[in-house]
This record gives structure tokens, sequence and C-alpha cells, in this order.
């Protein structure tokens, strides 16, 4: 076991307070992982309380070599927040503060440790909401959405996070602090705030955000369309979008989540579908009849069986229960889970479907699938044992040629879960070395001493 | 010239360099006349032309449709201009996938033509820009109305690929929504102005037609009666598609107001929202409803406002949403003050305002920059921003263009010095002179 | 290492932290240590040998709730409380059980009677061995922190238990809704006997008839301190007891009670085990459940001023069980009561038991949170359904002077029937 830094333990607790700096043995063990299978362990934990205490620590980092990985909730799915080569951990748990709401200027203000649906619920007191909804939003911090440049099931029709940061406070590895955008819709310069966003934290540290908010749309219709083959569901999506309409989620489930879920939620979804879409209408209460009526007609032209419409947030809750507790159950199947995020145009979800099923016989890897089927985003997931380790390198095989399946297909690596450690080998399938380089002169820019989370996104 | 350089010259005579006077002064942004015009057909030329450049540190200005050269600070001299009009291939069109890919010398106007048949359209019209490329203006970030809706260039576009200032041709982003493979090289590329690399090719995502476009006009001299109808959709969720309000300050007094609320509906909802629409505005408003081509007819109407002669100058002031009105008022006081005439085009379902001014020989120099001050300190207040969008060219040094927080620029000449070390991409338009 | 029947639990932890928001004690931390996930990965590194079983580990696998709130968001449904049952046990195997709560588990609570003698000579004010049933009683949950003023709280407890005052209930109603088996939980027998007394004549009015069952302590105290072997103990000899009943309903009124009985098919083996135990276990229902089934809504008196009352869902209730309607079903519908919601109701109260003194600063930061929930829910009375919970929030509001009082929902539900039936 790694003994603790007693040197840089010091000078942290100088700065932080010896209540706030962590460093047993059995503390570092506690801090060595985040959602993801990678792992790394830091050499000393802190919890700053404010601003003035993250600009000290990276100073000192700087000054002493020293990496440095900010943490939220760490829900990330890549080792994004894993301390792959030592250093210092800041979390975020006593900074959690709301700092603003202003309906009027249509933003909110945030302290980095805020849960996203934290936020959602305060916001929804004013009748608005903060648009991305990542699956772990009851848990994951607004920082750590930020840096991820998280998604979710509403980003087909709102966007992902970086559409809705409209600026950002950062400690930078000189310890200096930048606040980039604000208050106001742009600024001139280059998008550092877009830059930021999504740049798992291997710019700096995020201390402030400023956040666009909307009003919340009036009502909501919620379907669930049962198909019996998966290309009619997927055929269904293309349609319906290129018919103009964009619902505010569109998921698909194939047949051994919705097995799962009837088996352990108890959930009233037709078991022997191969596949269900779950869309939702949202806007004005007299627009959605007409929405409705258009996409169970699309859905039918493509073949669909079975249309349920809930009609009250009762039944909506259950039609939603079992997509949202899809990944849950799949966890009961066996003990450890990967899943995977990669993307595709959505008219060649079909076939990428199809060849991921190939892939997973070749492998003999037991998977189910849910998309976020309007961006194309795909996740299968593989339950294994991780104690068992012919079994996790087939998975970790299975893995790479589901990535580089995407890519082949004209899609990416990861749309939302990010890069992290997991698919740094995976970059390559995607992008030239020019390609990196030019994204390392980024970092060079910002981090020329590579102190900020260092080991991440580049290969 | 350097010999290998002069080879290169040789190489594209017949086709794609331009040494003529004629041509040369057409495309000349500032006083002084490129060497040569370059127009590379394809990405793999721009990029060999690039990097004789950079080998020879020769300095380029990009060149797109040549209808924003004018924007942002004074240009630096440099020695040839690079034109992208050239770069005018459809690489990859989707129509099922709501996405397209094109080079970067195809204009707005020409993609727009050519997705129409498929009832699609790339989500932008900003103003004035017949002419303009899609590369040009994903380089100057421009934007119309149709922001509030469907954003930026940061909101739609995909992905690319660009000829840095080496001459190395890089690829970034993709053509999914969602993408979050490493950093996000787009977002650095919008709006940079063709100070970091050339772009050569664009992907975006489309949007269908809307069906029909339904909107309110108000004509009303009192700004609390603008504001207060703005007020009754602020806090809603309606598909409003564009709000603009126009108004001009003489004297103190307003003149001509109009505000136009767009809602992008379905057919078969515009019944609906007809009578949503009369219970929700109080106010005196008229109403209209207009399939989408024509209705863009009717915005392209906005542009005149944009249509900058060598005597005015145009500001762009960036505030947070709820001080629209007082900076209306702000500027009431001032036109008062001023004894001038301002006129003013805003959206302010994004806190952004227009404002022109006339400038003639009585303005000496001095009271601008005065002005400017003025108006910067009052700005900040707000925490909002006020830019230089365009004036003439002779005022231009005198004038910080862009609005920045001394802290931030030394990140921006970071970047652009990390990207472009020896000054390959001429200098000058872009914040602090970048 | 004999962890390794908990090793499937928590190698299916996917670390995806989603326990994070419904944990009070990394509520009120912030510590990996303090949450399911961390507790789960210490307890698997222990079993893979990467961490050794030292003092270290100690507050990571004592300062949890056992309250399972984790639970309710934790997608391979992993019951953290058996986690670290288990983990307390490998722990006091290893180090030492005290003194004292083997004093308590293997004898004291063995010996009804003994412990019943101690209580009297308490309350008649005989002071001897005072100081020892101080501290028996705190294990046991009895007393909040106040343990300065403890002899004087030991005058409030009472001189006759449960069992001594079961003829004070007044006779029932003639027809009979099914016959009750009532399971009387120490908490209630011996510390709060006026809610057993309340519980049981709300029953009889009912209809109900009701006999009083000879039980033992239910076992969730020595579980909760990791002697599983005392566990197993308590449960067989309940089990036996339950068994001889032919009673319709197992009732308890201690929500705590009512879901570690259910809990017994885990610690008990009977020859043809499945159906026996099943029998036994499908009758066990808590009073609250029972009365959210059966009661006819009508039969309140009307003429009360309005009063505001909330309720807390004892996490056994709430997350051990997942029942958190039939105190709602209730409340709302007695007369002259405005039911309020209480934020994060479910909220442990930091009672678990004798948590409270046993880790004075994290229990008191989670009381501190229950209790500003209940002053901003503006309720006058605070129910809930657990004898532990309502000794620890009993003694919060005292301290804090909250002008709200602390009953159990048995009491509650009484005080609104019409006398006689
Ligand atoms: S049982 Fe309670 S205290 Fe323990 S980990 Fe779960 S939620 Fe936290
Ligand atoms: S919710 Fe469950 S699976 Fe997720 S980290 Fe917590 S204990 Fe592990």
């Amino acid at each position: 076991m790694r003994m603790a830094n007693m040197g840089l333990v010091k000078q942290c607790r100088k700065i932080c307070g010896k209540k706030n700096v962590l460093h047993r043995p059995i503390d570092l063990l506690l801090y060595e992982y985040d959602a993801s299978m990678e792992k790394g362990r830091p050499d000393v934990i802190v919890f700053p309380e404010n601003t003035a205490q993250i600009q000290e620590i990276v100073r000192m980092a700087s000054g002493m070599g020293v990496p440095v990985i900010a943490r939220g909730s760490a829900t990330n799915l890549c080792g994004g927040t894993v301390a792959f080569s030592g250093g210092i951990i800041i979390e975020f748990s006593r900074m959690k503060n709301i700092l603003e709401i202003n309906v009027e200027d249509q933003l909110a203000i945030v302290e980095p440790g805020v849960y996203n649906l934290d936020l959602q619920n305060a916001l929804a007191k004013y009748g608005y909401t903060f648009a991305p909804d990542p699956a772990s939003q009851k848990v994951s911090t607004l920082a750590g959405n930020a840096a991820m440049n998280a998604g979710g099931p509403h980003c087909l029709k709102y966007g992902v996070t970086v559409n809705h940061v409209l600026g950002l406070e950062m400690v930078l590895p000189n310890g200096e602090l930048l606040t980039i955008g604000g208050r106001v819709s742009t600024a001139p310069g280059y998008d550092l705030t877009g830059i930021m966003n999504g740049s798992e934290g291997t710019f700096g540290v995020i201390t402030k955000l400023y956040l666009k908010i909307i009003p919340i749309p009036e009502s909501l219709k919620t379907m669930l369309i049962s198909f019996t083959e998966i290309e009619h569901a997927a055929n269904s999506v293309s349609s319906i979008i290129a018919r103009g309409i964009i619902p505010a989620t569109l998921e698909y489930m194939d047949n051994l989540c919705i097995r799962t879920v009837v088996k352990s939620l108890k959930v009233d979804y037709p078991v022997d579908a191969a596949a269900v879409l779950i869309i939702e209408v949202d806007g004005p209460a007299f627009t959605l009849d007409e929405q409705v009526k258009e996409i169970e007609s699309i859905c039918k032209e493509n073949g669909a069986t079975d249309i349920r419409l809930a009609t009250d947030d009762n039944e909506r809750n259950t039609l939603w229960t079992g997509r949202r507790g899809a990944l849950g159950a799949m966890t009961r199947l066996k003990p450890s889970i990967v899943v995977f995020d990669g993307t595709v145009p959505r008219n060649r979800l079909p076939e990428a479907l199809q060849r991921i099923d190939e892939i997973s016989k070749k492998f003999n890897l037991q998977y189910g699938t849910l998309l976020h089927a309007g961006d194309g985003n795909i996740h299968p997931i593989i339950v294994y044992d991780e104690r068992n380790s012919e079994e996790t390198n087939r998975v970790n095989i299975g893995c790479q040629e589901i990535m580089k399946l995407c890519v082949e297909l004209g899609g990416t690596i990861t749309g939302e879960h990010g890069v992290g450690r997991e698919k740094i080998q995976a970059m390559k399938y995607l992008f030239n070395p020019e390609d990196l380089h030019a994204m390392k002169k980024l970092k060079t820019v910002f981090d020329p001493g590579n102190i900020c989370n260092p080991g991440k996104i580049f290969p | 010239m350097d010999n290998s350089f002069t080879k290169l010259i040789d190489k594209l005579k017949n086709r794609n360099i331009y040494l003529d006077k004629n041509t040369l002064s057409r495309y000349t942004t500032g006083k002084v006349a490129p060497f040569a015009v370059i127009e590379p057909d394809s990405p793999q030329i721009m990029s060999e032309v690039m990097r004789e450049c950079y080998h020879h540190k020769t300095v380029v200005n990009i060149w797109g449709g040549g209808s924003h050269q004018n924007l942002g600070g004074q240009l630096q001299p440099y020695d040839i201009t690079l034109s992208t009009k050239c770069l005018n291939k459809v690489i990859d069109y989707e129509p099922d996938n709501l996405t397209l890919t094109v080079e970067s010398g195809n204009t707005l106007t020409g993609i727009q033509n050519r997705i129409k048949a498929d009832n699609l359209f790339l989500p932008m019209n900003p103003p004035f820009s017949l002419s303009a490329t899609v590369g040009g203006l994903a380089a100057s970030n421009k934007f119309g109305s149709f922001a509030q809706y469907y954003g930026t260039f940061r909101d739609f576009m995909l992905g690319g690929k660009a000829v840095l200032a080496d001459g190395q041709l890089i690829r970034f982003g993709g053509k999914t929504v969602k993408n979050v493979a490493g950093y996000d090289m787009t977002k650095l590329f919008i709006g940079s102005m063709g100070t970091i690399g050339l772009l050569t090719e664009l992907t975006f995502k489309l949007i269908p037609f809307p069906e029909k476009i339904l909107s309110v006009h108000l004509l009303a001299d009192n700004p609390d009666i603008l504001r207060s109808a703005l007020g009754k959709i602020k806090h809603t969720a309606y598909p409003v598609l564009s709000s603009v309000l126009f108004l001009d300050l003489e004297d103190g007094t307003v003149r001509n107001p109009a505000l136009n609320i767009d809602f992008q509906v379905r057919e078969k909802d515009v019944k609906n929202y007809q009578t949503e629409i009369n219970r929700i505005f109080t106010q005196d408003i008229t109403m209209s409803e207009n399939d989408f081509t024509e209705y863009n007819k009717r915005v392209k109407s906005y542009d005149a406002f944009f249509d900058i002669d060598d005597s005015e100058i145009l500001y762009e002031w960036i505030v947070p949403k709820s001080q629209i009105f007082g900076l209306l008022s702000y500027l009431q006081k001032e036109s008062e003050q001023l004894n001038r005439n301002i006129k003013v085009l805003s959206y302010p379902g994004m806190g952004i305002l227009y404002s022109k001014l006339t400038t003639d020989e009585k303005n000496d120099v001095s009271a601008l920059v005065t002005l400017l001050t003025a108006r910067r300190q009052y700005v900040k207040s707000l925490r909002g921003l006020i830019n230089i969008k365009q004036c003439p060219g002779q005022l231009k040094q005198h004038f910080d263009m862009w609005d920045m927080a001394g802290d931030q620029f030394k990140w921006h000449k970071r970047i652009k010095h990390e990207f472009d070390p020896t000054g390959i991409f001429a200098a000058g338009r872009f914040v602090g002179g970048i | 290492m004999e962890l390794d029947n908990v090793y499937d639990k928590v190698i299916s932890c996917s670390k995806c932290g989603f326990c994070q928001p419904t944990c009070p004690t990394y509520l009120v931390s912030g510590l990996e240590h303090e949450v399911a996930r961390g507790r789960h990965q210490l307890v698997r590194s222990i079993i893979e040998e990467k961490l050794p079983m030292n003092k270290d580990v100690k507050n990571t696998i004592f300062q949890c709730l056992m309250c399972n709130a984790c639970y309710t968001n934790c997608f391979p449904k992993i019951k953290t409380d058996q986690v670290i049952a288990r983990a307390r046990y490998e722990y006091i195997k290893r180090f030492g059980q005290p003194q004292l709560q083997r004093y308590i588990f293997k004898y004291l609570l063995r010996h009804p009677d003994t412990l019943g003698r101690f209580l009297k000579m308490a309350s008649v004010g005989k002071r001897s061995g005072i100081s020892g049933l101080v501290q028996v009683l705190r294990i046991l949950g009895w007393f909040g922190k106040n343990i300065a003023n403890a002899e004087k709280l030991l005058d409030k407890i009472p001189f006759k238990s449960l069992r001594e005052r079961a003829d004070e209930i007044s006779p029932g109603q003639k027809t009979v809704r099914g016959k009750v088996a009532y399971f009387a939980g120490c908490g209630i027998n011996f510390a709060n006997p006026d809610i057993g007394l309340a519980t049981l004549q709300v029953l009889k009015q009912r209809g109900f008839q009701v006999e009083i069952l000879p039980n033992y302590c239910c076992g969730l105290p020595a579980y909760a301190y990791g002697d599983l072997d005392s566990v197993k103990w308590f449960a067989e000899q309940n089990f036996a007891i339950l068994e001889q009943t032919d009673a319709d309903f197992i009732v308890t009124d201690c929500g705590s009670c009512t879901s570690f009985l259910k809990e017994y098919h885990r610690f008990v083996n009977p020859p043809d085990k499945g159906d026996r135990i099943e029998r036994v276990l499908n009758r066990v229902i808590d009073f609250t459940h029972l009365l959210a089934d059966t009661e006819e809504f009508a039969e309140y008196k009307t003429n009360d001023d309005k009063q505001k009352i909330t309720f807390h869902d004892p996490c056994h209730l709430a997350h051990h069980l997942n029942e958190k309607q039939s105190s709602r079903k209730v409340l709302s519908n007695l007369p002259g009561l405005d039911f309020v919601e209480l934020n994060e109701s479910d909220f442990c109260c930091g009672g678990a038991g004798s948590y409270n003194i046993a880790h004075y600063d994290i229990s008191r930061k989670i009381l501190e949170r229950k209790l500003n929930n209940v002053e901003s829910s503006g309720a006058d009375i605070l129910a809930t359904a657990c004898p532990a919970c309502i000794i620890q929030l009993a003694w919060g509001v005292r301290n804090t002077r909250l002008p709200v009082v602390v009953k159990h929902i048995s009491q509650v539900v009484l005080e609104k029937s019409i006398q006689g039936k």
C-alpha cells in the first residue's frame, strides 16, 4: 500500500484545515474508484470549503508537480475521476450551494457540488428547469455534468450540457481564478466555455457555474410502443424525426431489458416484444394530441404491434418505471456491469444493432440494449462477473469491437459518458495523431505541467 | 519570394492563383492589397498552400464570401488572400439523419436552396449574408433572430475539418449530436475569425421546416407595453422561433416601434395557437400566418438594419435578459442628451440589442471614444458588454472593438500563440488585436 | 475470511453512487466512508485482503445506521444492513465483544424477568446498580443522549410493564374481525407501555380478539451490534412462540420489530423450512398497516379543533418493508387533523436503536436535519410508528423546545376514536 506523502499532507492541512484532509490507507482506498471499472489511488483527499482554498491547493500542487483531480459524486462511467497517477483529489461535498436563481435573466448560479436534481427541484418552484438530465441526476454534480458534458434522455430536443452552460468560474493550474462567459448569452473571443465543457477536468477546476434555465413545458404525453422486429422500431425512430416531430425523449429497450424489468420490477411491459420505444412529447397541451396521433400512425406504418398511451401522471410514471429501472434490473442478472455509450447516425441504428448482436455472439456476451434512440446513442449493457478473468477479458475485447463499429458507421466512441481513462485507446479509432495533437495544444495552453487530471482522454 | 513558393505558384498557375491587379483589389481588406489571391479547390491543396505559407512566414487573410471582411478590429498587413470559394463540394448529405457535411466555401443561401427540397434548413438567419459562406459565418459566429430557438453555431455545428497554421489538416467533432470524445474543438473554431485555422469542412445538424409561422405584431410607442407583451411569453415554453424589436430614438423620443414575435407551429395547431395568443396578449396586437418560405422573405427585410454604410457605427450590446428595457431607456436618455438619432434592433429573448449611430464630420474621434467608454461603464453595471461590430475603417484604430475583461485576454492570446505561433493568420480583427 | 457470504453482495455494487443522496450518514458527513458504496468497497477490500481488518475500518462499519435508505436507490438492490451486520460480526469476533453487550444479549434479554425486576427497582428509586442499568438502557436505545440526566430519566421508566398492565384495557366490540397475536417489543413493553395499551385498546375497539405473546426481544439490538449468534437464539425462541399461535395476524406496533420478524427466515432453520416459515411470517403485519387495511373511517368523533399532524417514517417501515402508504391513509382520514407531508419523511431520525449514543456527532446532525424539517412542516403533532424513533424524536423536541408533541400513531388514533367503539 502506498504510504501517504506526509509533506503533501501537511501542506494540504495548512490550507484546508486538518479536518478537511484525509490520507490514511483506508481513506485512499475509498477514493480510488468511480462508477467505472478503473482504479487508481490518490495520495491525499481534500475537502475545500471555498474557492480560495482550491486556488491555494492547485497552486501548491502545481509547484510540487502533483496531480489534482476534481471529483464530484464520482458517478462517471469512464474512470474520469480516478487518480490514475496519484495526487490530490479535490472533493466538492462541502460546496453544494445554489447561489442564485434568476428567472428574469433565466439563469442559475451554483457551486460545483450541487446535485443536478437538487437544482431541478429548486427550479421547479419557479416553473423552470435545467434541461440536461443525465440518468445520474439524483446524484451527479453540476460541475461533473459540465466537465463531462453530460447527456441524458432529453438531449434530442434540448441539447447536451454545453448548450446550457452560460459561463464558468475556474481555478486554472497556476492557481489563477478565471471567469468565462457569465450572465449573458454570448461573449467575444474563443469559446472558452465551450472548450471547458467536456474537458473532463483536464484544464482546471470548476468552482462556479452559470447555467441557462428554461420554463417547464406545459404538459407531457408518454407512449409505450411495441415492435416484433428490432428494425421496425429503429426505422420508426428515423421516420418520426424526419417527419419534423422532435419528441422530448425517444427511448428504446430491447427484449432482454424488457424481460428483465418485467421480472424484477413487475411492470406491465409486453414481454414478447422484440423492442419497445418510449416516446414522450411535450409542449402546450393543445398541441400534443395531434403529435401523438402522428407518432402512432408513423409507428404503425413501420410495423408497431401495440401502442399504449399514458392518460395520467400515474400511468406515465408506470411507463417510465421500466425504462428508468432497466439498467438497475440488468445489474441483478450478474454482479458486474459495463455500459457503453457509442453513438451512430440515427439512420445507421438498425445496422448497428444487428452488428452489435453479432459481436456479442462472437464473444459470448450477455447483454441488453437501451438506446437514447433519437440521438443514435447506444447503451449496450453487458453483464458479467469481474471475478472471472476469462469472461472479463471477452467483455473488454467485445467493448473495443463495439466502439470500432460505431466509428465505422460514422459515429463516435462515446456520446455522453466521456473518454476518461477507460476509452483512451479507443480515441485512436476515431482520431488520427494530428487531430489529437491539435487537442493537446489546448491542453498545453491551460495546463502545460499536466497536473490537472493527468492520464485521461489522450492515448 | 522563396523558390519553392514560386514553384507552388507555378503549380497553381492556370487554375487557382490570381496575381492580376483587378482580382487583387477585389480581394483586399483594409488598405493594402495582397500580392496573390489563391483559391485552392480541395482541402489537400489548401493544406499544401498553408504549409508553404508557414514555411515562408507568408501571412494569409482568409476570404469566404467577403461579406464580413470588415468585421472586428483593424486587419494587420498580410501577404496573400486565401479564398475558400472553390471549396464548394457537398461531402455528405443525409436528409434521413438530418445531417449535412459541406466544404466551407458553400454559401448559406446555396445550402438552404439545396436542402429546401427535402423540407430542411440550417437553423440560422444571419442578417445580410446573401453571399456569405458557411465557413465565414462559422468563423465569425454570425447569428440572427432564429438563435433564440435554435441557438448559434455552437448548438448546431457538429464537427468539421480545418487546416492549421502549419498546414496540418485536422478533423474534429463528428456527425452525431452527442459526442464527448475528447475536447470539443468545434467550439474553438466557431467565432475564432480565422485566427487559428482555416475551416475547410463543416458538419451541421439540420432542422425540418416549421410547418407554419404564426406571428404577433405589436406597434406601441410606449416601451412598457412592449415589455409587458414580451413578459406574457417569457416564462412559457412556447416555441418562439424569433422575437425582434425595432425602434428609433430621436432626441429622446421613441419612433416607429415594432415588435414581432414569431411562433413556429404545426399546421394542425394553428387554430389553437391563435386562440391561445388572443387569450394571453391583452395588448393591441395583430396576427399573421405564413408558411416558412414566405416568412423567410419577411425576415430578410430585417437585414436592412445591418446594411451599414461608410458613416455608420454598429454597436452590439449583450446584457442579462432582464436588462433589455433598462438599456433602452438608457439609450433614450442618451439620444436626448446627445441630440442624436439612434436606431435600435433587439433580440430581447437573448438579451441582445444592436444600436446604430451615424457619424459625420462633426463627430470628432474623441467624442466617439468618450461615448464608448461611457457605454462600457454603464453596461458593466448591468453585467453585460458592448462590442463594436462595424465602423468606418479609419475609426477602428481608435476603438477597442471587443469588450473583454482583462484577465481573460491573456488566455485567448495564449491559444492563438499555441496554434499560430508565427502569426500566419492575419491579425488585428479579433479580441485584443489577435 | 468468513465475510465470504456477503461477497456476492458487495461485488454486485456497481459503484454507481446512487446511494449518496439517500444515505443520512453521507449527507451529514460528505465522506465516501459513510455511504453504502464506500462501505461495500471497504468490505470487499477486506474480503479480497487488500485491506486488513483493523481498527481503522471501525467507523465505516459501525457508523452505518442500517436504515437501508440506500436500498431505495440501489440498482442491484443490495441490503446494506446485511453486509454491515456481517461485518460487525466479524469485527467483534476479531476484537472481542464488549463485556456489557455480552451481558445484555447473552443474559439480560434472554431473561426478561430479570430485566423487568431491574427496571422496577430503578423506577421506585432504589439506586442499587443504577449506573450499570443506565448503560444497559443506552445500548438498548431507550435513552437519548442526555446521559447526565439519565438518572432522572430513569424515574420515568414505568413501574409496570405492558404485560403487567394488560388488564387495563377495556373490553372491545363484540363483532370479531379476527384474532390478533400481539408481539410486545421491548421498547413498548418496558419503556413505553402506554403506547402498547393504546394499540391494544384500538385493536379491541375495532373488534379484534387480542392475545399478548410471551415473546423475547426480537433480536434486532443484537443484530445491530453484530452479535449474530444471539440473533439466532432470539429468532429461534420467538419463532417457536409464533408458530404456536393460531391468530390471523401477528401484530406489533414497533416498525423495527415488524420488519425484523419478517427477516426470521434468515435465522431459523426448521426441517421443512419454506412452508412453516412462510406460514408464520405471512401473518406478521405492522399495526399501522393492519389498521389501514381494515379501518372503516366513518367511526370517529368529529368535534375537535383542527391540528396539524405529520408523520416520520421509521426506517424499518419505509426502507426495509417499503411501507409508507398506510400511515398516510390512516392519518389523513382522522377527523380534526390536518395531515401535512414531512419533507424527507423517510430520512432516518438518527436514533437507529442505540446509534445515537455510540455516534453522538453524526446522530446529532441527522436529528437536526430531521427537526428542521419537522419545524418547517408546521405540524403540531409528529406521529411515528416505532418506539425507538419516539425516544429519539421526543428527546430532540425537548432539547430544541419545538412546539410539537411526539406520539405513536396508535395513540393518535385512540384519541380520535369514540370510546367503546
Ligand atoms: S443503511 Fe443507511 S446509513 Fe447505512 S449505508 Fe445505507 S443509507 Fe447509509
Ligand atoms: S446504489 Fe447500490 S450499487 Fe450503487 S453504489 Fe450504492 S450500493 Fe453500490
